[in-house]
C-alpha cells in the first residue's frame, strides 16, 4: 500500500475530474437526446455488477461514447468540437435507416451517411477562422488559430473505413442496452455496411429487453429480418412497431411530417412483407395505409396501384380461366 | 568555483528528483496502467468486426495525456511546498546555489521526469498498437515531440503556482483544474469573440492572446485522424517550440520571483 | 514581535563560539540570518568578508540543521554527493572525500541504506558530514549532539576540536550547557532575541569564581560564628556543607580567602584542602533565563 500512497492525490483530482464530467456528460446528453425514453413505460434496465456501483452513469458514458461514434465519423475527437460539426451536420437529415424497399424516395436520405457513403470533403470553412468571416484577417488572434487548427484540424472529413466508428458503438451499446438510437445505429451500420446481420440481431434483442415497446427497435429489427429474407418474422415486428407506434418528441422531428414519414415507412415494409408472403391483398391493404398517410407521394399510388393490378389479374386468374377478361374499373 | 559550475548545481538537482521518481516507482505503476487500459482495449472483439485504427491511436494519445500530465504536475507541484513543509530546504539553501539554481534545477527535473514517463507510455502504446497491427508512423515522432513541448509549458506553470501555494495538494489541483479548464475552452474563446462586438470582442480577442494555449499541444485529433504522413511543416515546428519555451520562460520568472524573497 | 534585537556578534577565526539560550530565544533565527535565509529588517551580515545571503559566503561556511530532514528516498553517498556537486565539487576527489566523511561520522557501513531507514542519531551525523563536506571556513550547527548517545557525542566534540585544530571557526548552538562548556572558548547567551552576555567562559563566569576551604573542626558553633556574620562580605554564600565534621567555606575572590582562612584556623579549625574553580555554566544560565 506505501508505493500507492504517491497516487493518492492523483486518483482525488482525477475522481473530481470524473464527477465534474459525470455532470457535463448529464448536461451534455440532455442537450443533444433525440429519443424518447418512454416515460419509462415498459422500461427495464438491466443490474450489472458495474451498474450497482456507478448506477445512471454507466448509461451516461455510453449515451455519450454514441456521441462520440458521431463525432468519430465526421473526425472530430472532442465532444465539444461536435458543436463546430453539428452546423454542416443539421444542414442534412441525418437518417441512419438502410435504404429499404420502395426507395428513397419516402423520405429524405442523408446521402452522406446512407447507402453509398460516398462523401466528398465538406470545405473546411471553419478553417478560414470562425463564423464564417472568411480567410483574410492577419492579427495575431487570428494567427495563434490558424496554428490550433493545423494539430486539430476541424474538417468535416467523412472516415473512409466504417469498421472505425463500431469500437464506439460497441462501449456504447455496451454500456447503455437500452438507448435506443444507439442500438438502431449500431444495427445500420453492422447490418447495412459492414454485413454482420447476427451482430445487429444481437444488439437490437438486447435493446428490447430495455425496452419491449420500442417501436424504433422494433422496426429496425423488422428491417433486418425483411433483409435476411425471414418475412414472416419481419411482419411481425412490423404489426408490433405499428401498434407501438407513437410520434417522436424530439423537437427536430416535431412535425407531423417526420411523424407521418416514420409511420408510413412502417406500413411500407408490412407491405413488402405481405407481398414477399405471396399475400396480395394484405400487401395492397398496407400500400392503401401508406397513400393515406402520405396523399401527395407519387411513389406510394404508383405503388398502390401496381399491387391492385397484380390483385386483380389474379383474381381474374381464378375467376375466368383462359381467355376471360375481367379487372378493376 | 563559481564560473565553471555551468548548470552544474541544476544538474546535480535534477538527477536527484530522477532518482526518487524512479524510486517511488509512480512510472512503473502508470506504465503497467496504460499496458491494461490499451491492452484490454486492443483485445476486446467488437462484434467481431476487425481493423479498427483509429480508436487505438486515439485511446493511446489520451491515455499518454492524462498520465503524462499528472505525473508532471505531480513531481513539480509539490517539490516546493513538500520541501518547505518538511524543512528539506534548508540544509540545500545553505550551499552555494542561487535561489535561480535551485527553482531551474526543479524545472530540469521535472523535465526528465517527464520525458521518461513520456517514453515509456509511448513505447507501451505503440507496443500494443503494433501487436494489433496498427500503423504508426511519423505521426508517433510528431505526437510524441508536441506533447513533450506541452509539457515543458506545463510543468514551468505548475512549478511557478507551486512556489505561489504553500500547500502540496492545492499546488497539484490548481495547475491540473487550470491546465485543464484552458485545454479544454480557450479555442472557443476565439469562437465567442467572432460573435461579439465592441469591448466584449476586444476583450476575448486580449484574453485568447494571453492566455497559454495548451490545446496547441494535444496530438489527439492529429494522431486520430490525420493521413499517416502528415508532417507539421519546419515553421510550424518553430513556432510551436518557440511558443512552448516562451511561456516555460515566463512562468519560471514567476516561479522565480517568487521564490526569491521567500523565508525559508 | 522582534525574533532578534540588536544582536551584535563577531566570531574568531578558529575558535569553537556557543551560542545557548532557552527555546525560542532566537538561535536559529540567527544562523539563519548568518545563512541568509531570511534577511534582516536593520543591520547586516558579513561572513568572511563576503556579503551574508551571497552565493561566496555561503561557499564558505557549513551548516548542519537542527531537524534532519534530508531526500528520504536517496542513500548517504548519494546525498552527500548531490551536496558536494552544489558546492562545486566533483570527480574523484569528491568521491575520495565523501568516502573519508562517512568513515570518519561513523556511517561507512551504512552507506547503501536509504535515508528513510536511519535513525536520528544516523540523522544528525549525516547532517555533519554534509556540512564538512566542502571543508567549509565557517561551519555553523545547530544542535549537533541533539539525539545522539554518550559516545557519539564525544566524537562530535573530537571533531570540533579537530576542526579547530585545523584553523575552522565553528559555531553551534546547544541546550547541553556540560559540552558547551567543555568545548567553548566562547560563549553567548542569548534570550528573547538580545545577546545577554558574551565572551570567553571566564569572562563570564567570573562574577561566578569561588575560591573554597575544606576545614574539619568539632566546634561547629564556634566555627559558625567566627566565620558566618563576619565573613558575610567575603563569603557568596551563607551556608556551609557538612561531612563528617567537615566544613566547606566558599570565598568570592582570593584576597578574602586568607581572612577567611585565619578566622578559621582562629576557631579552632584545621586546614584540610584548598581550591578555586567555577560554578557551572547551569547556575548562569538559570540566572539569565529566571531573571529575566
Amino acid at each position: 500500500m506505501r508505493r500507492f500512497r504517491a497516487l493518492r492525490i492523483p486518483l482525488v483530482v482525477v475522481g473530481a475530474v470524473f464527477l465534474c464530467a459525470q455532470m457535463s456528460a448529464e448536461l451534455t446528453v440532455r442537450a443533444c437526446r433525440r429519443t424518447n425514453e418512454g416515460g419509462g413505460r415498459g422500461l427495464r434496465r438491466p443490474r450489472t455488477v458495474l451498474s450497482l456501483f456507478i448506477g445512471r452513469l454507466e448509461e451516461l458514458v455510453g449515451d455519450v461514447l454514441l456521441l462520440k461514434a458521431d463525432n468519430c465519423f465526421h473526425g472530430q475527437t472532442s465532444l465539444l468540437g461536435r458543436t463546430r460539426v453539428g452546423e454542416c451536420h443539421q444542414a442534412h437529415s441525418h437518417h441512419e435507416h438502410a435504404c429499404g424497399p420502395g426507395g428513397g424516395g419516402s423520405h429524405d436520405h442523408d446521402h452522406e451517411h446512407c447507402c453509398d457513403g460516398h462523401g466528398e470533403p465538406a470545405h473546411d470553412h471553419h478553417a478560414d477562422g470562425a463564423g464564417h468571416e472568411g480567410g483574410g484577417a492577419l492579427s495575431y488572434e487570428h494567427f495563434l488559430y490558424r496554428q490550433y487548427l493545423k494539430v486539430a484540424p476541424t474538417a468535416h472529413v467523412h472516415l473512409g473505413r466504417h469498421e472505425e466508428i463500431v469500437p464506439w458503438l460497441y462501449a456504447s451499446v455496451r454500456l447503455n442496452a437500452g438507448n435506443e438510437r444507439a442500438a438502431v445505429v449500431a444495427a445500420y451500420w453492422l447490418d447495412g455496411q459492414l454485413d454482420r446481420p447476427r451482430e445487429a440481431e444481437r444488439v437490437l434483442r438486447a435493446a428490447l429487453a430495455v425496452r419491449p415497446s420500442s417501436w424504433r427497435l422494433r422496426a429496425e429489427l423488422g428491417w433486418l429480418h425483411y433483409n435476411e429474407g425471414r418475412f414472416g418474422q419481419a411482419l411481425r415486428q412490423c404489426e408490433s412497431a405499428i401498434r407501438l407506434f407513437e410520434p417522436s418528441t424530439d423537437e427536430a422531428q416535431a412535425d407531423g411530417a417526420s411523424a407521418a414519414l416514420d409511420l408510413a415507412g412502417l406500413w411500407r415494409l408490412a407491405s413488402a412483407c405481405h407481398e414477399q408472403l405471396g399475400d396480395l391483398g394484405g400487401a395492397a391493404a398496407c400500400a392503401e395505409k401508406v397513400a393515406e398517410i402520405l396523399p401527395e407521394s407519387a411513389a406510394a399510388r404508383e405503388r398502390l396501384h401496381e399491387l391492385r393490378a397484380r390483385l386483380g389479374g389474379e383474381a381474374g386468374a381464378e375467376a375466368g380461366g383462359p381467355g376471360s377478361s375481367s379487372g378493376r374499373p | 568555483m563559481l564560473a565553471d559550475r555551468s548548470l552544474r548545481a541544476e544538474r546535480a538537482i535534477a538527477r536527484v528528483m530522477l532518482i526518487e521518481l524512479f524510486r517511488r516507482k509512480d512510472l512503473y505503476v502508470l506504465g503497467l496502467l496504460v499496458l491494461v487500459f490499451l491492452g484490454a482495449a486492443a483485445s476486446i472483439d467488437f462484434f467481431g468486426v476487425g481493423g479498427a485504427e483509429v480508436y487505438l491511436r486515439e485511446l493511446s494519445t489520451t491515455l499518454t495525456l492524462l498520465f503524462t500530465v499528472i505525473i508532471a504536475v505531480g513531481v513539480v507541484a509539490r517539490q516546493i511546498p513538500r520541501e518547505l513543509e518538511r524543512k528539506t530546504l534548508m540544509p540545500i539553501l545553505a550551499k552555494p546555489l542561487s535561489r535561480w539554481q535551485f527553482v531551474f534545477g526543479k524545472f530540469l527535473g521535472a523535465v526528465a521526469s517527464f520525458t521518461a514517463a513520456l517514453a515509456v507510455l509511448w513505447a507501451c502504446s505503440a507496443l500494443v498498437s503494433a501487436l494489433k497491427g496498427v500503423r504508426l508512423t511519423g505521426l508517433l515522432v510528431q505526437g510524441f515531440v508536441l506533447q513533450w513541448l506541452g509539457l515543458v509549458m506545463l510543468t514551468a506553470f505548475a512549478l511557478m503556482v507551486s512556489t505561489a501555494v504553500s500547500e502540496t495538494a492545492v499546488s497539484v489541483t490548481l495547475s491540473l483544474l487550470a491546465y485543464f479548464l484552458l485545454k479544454g475552452f480557450t479555442s472557443n474563446i476565439h469562437i465567442l469573440g467572432s460573435g461579439a462586438s465592441g469591448v466584449g470582442a476586444s476583450a476575448l480577442a486580449l484574453a485568447y492572446t494571453v492566455v497559454p494555449h495548451f490545446e496547441f499541444y494535444d496530438p489527439t485529433q492529429m494522431m486520430a485522424f490525420a493521413p499517416l504522413q502528415h508532417w507539421l511543416r519546419p515553421l510550424d515546428w518553430l513556432f510551436f517550440a518557440g511558443y512552448a519555451f516562451g511561456y516555460a520562460a515566463i512562468f519560471l520568472a514567476g516561479a522565480w520571483l517568487a521564490f526569491r524573497r521567500r523565508r525559508i | 514581535m522582534r525574533a532578534l534585537d540588536g544582536v551584535s556578534l563577531e566570531l574568531r577565526a578558529g575558535e569553537i563560539f556557543g551560542l545557548i539560550g532557552p527555546n525560542g530565544a532566537g538561535k536559529t533565527t540567527l544562523i539563519k540570518a548568518v545563512l541568509g535565509l531570511i534577511e534582516p529588517d536593520e543591520g547586516q551580515v558579513r561572513v568572511c568578508g563576503e556579503p551574508g545571503g551571497s552565493v561566496a559566503a555561503r561557499s564558505r561556511l557549513g551548516y548542519m540543521p537542527e531537524v534532519a530532514y534530508y531526500y528520504e528516498l536517496l542513500r548517504a553517498g548519494e546525498f552527500l554527493r548531490l551536496c558536494g556537486r552544489l558546492c562545486g565539487m566533483r570527480g574523484r576527489r569528491l568521491e575520495e572525500r565523501i568516502n573519508g566523511l562517512l568513515g570518519q561520522v561513523g556511517l561507512a557501513a551504512h552507506r547503501r541504506m536509504l535515508i528513510k531507514h536511519y535513525s536520528k542519531g544516523m540523522r544528525q551525523k549525516l547532517g555533519l558530514a554534509q556540512a564538512m563536506l566542502h571543508g567549509p571556513e565557517l561551519l555553523l550547527l545547530d544542535e549537533p549532539t541533539s539525539g545522539l548517545d554518550p559516545l557519539a557525542r564525544r566524537d562530535v566534540r573530537r571533531l570540533m576540536l579537530a576542526l579547530r585544530a585545523e584553523g575552522r571557526t565553528v559555531l553551534f548552538s546547544s541546550h547541553e550547557l556540560s559540552e558547551v562548556e567543555m568545548v567553548c572558548d566562547r560563549v553567548a547567551v542569548i534570550n528573547g532575541g538580545r545577546v545577554v552576555v558574551s565572551g570567553t567562559m571566564e569572562e563570564i563566569l567570573r562574577p561566578y569564581r569561588s575560591y573554597r576551604a575544606r576545614v574539619r573542626t568539632a566546634e561547629a558553633e564556634r566555627l559558625q560564628a567566627a566565620c558566618g556574620p563576619a565573613c558575610a562580605e567575603a563569603v557568596r554564600e551563607a551556608g556551609l556543607a557538612e561531612a563528617m565534621d567537615s566544613y566547606v567555606l566558599v570565598a568570592r575572590t582570593i584576597e578574602e580567602l586568607p581572612r577567611l582562612l585565619e578566622r578559621c584556623l582562629a576557631a579552632g579549625a584545621t586546614l584540610e584542602d584548598v581550591d578555586h574553580g567555577y560554578e557551572s555554566l547551569e547556575r548562569l544560565y538559570a540566572e539569565i533565563v529566571e531573571g529575566e
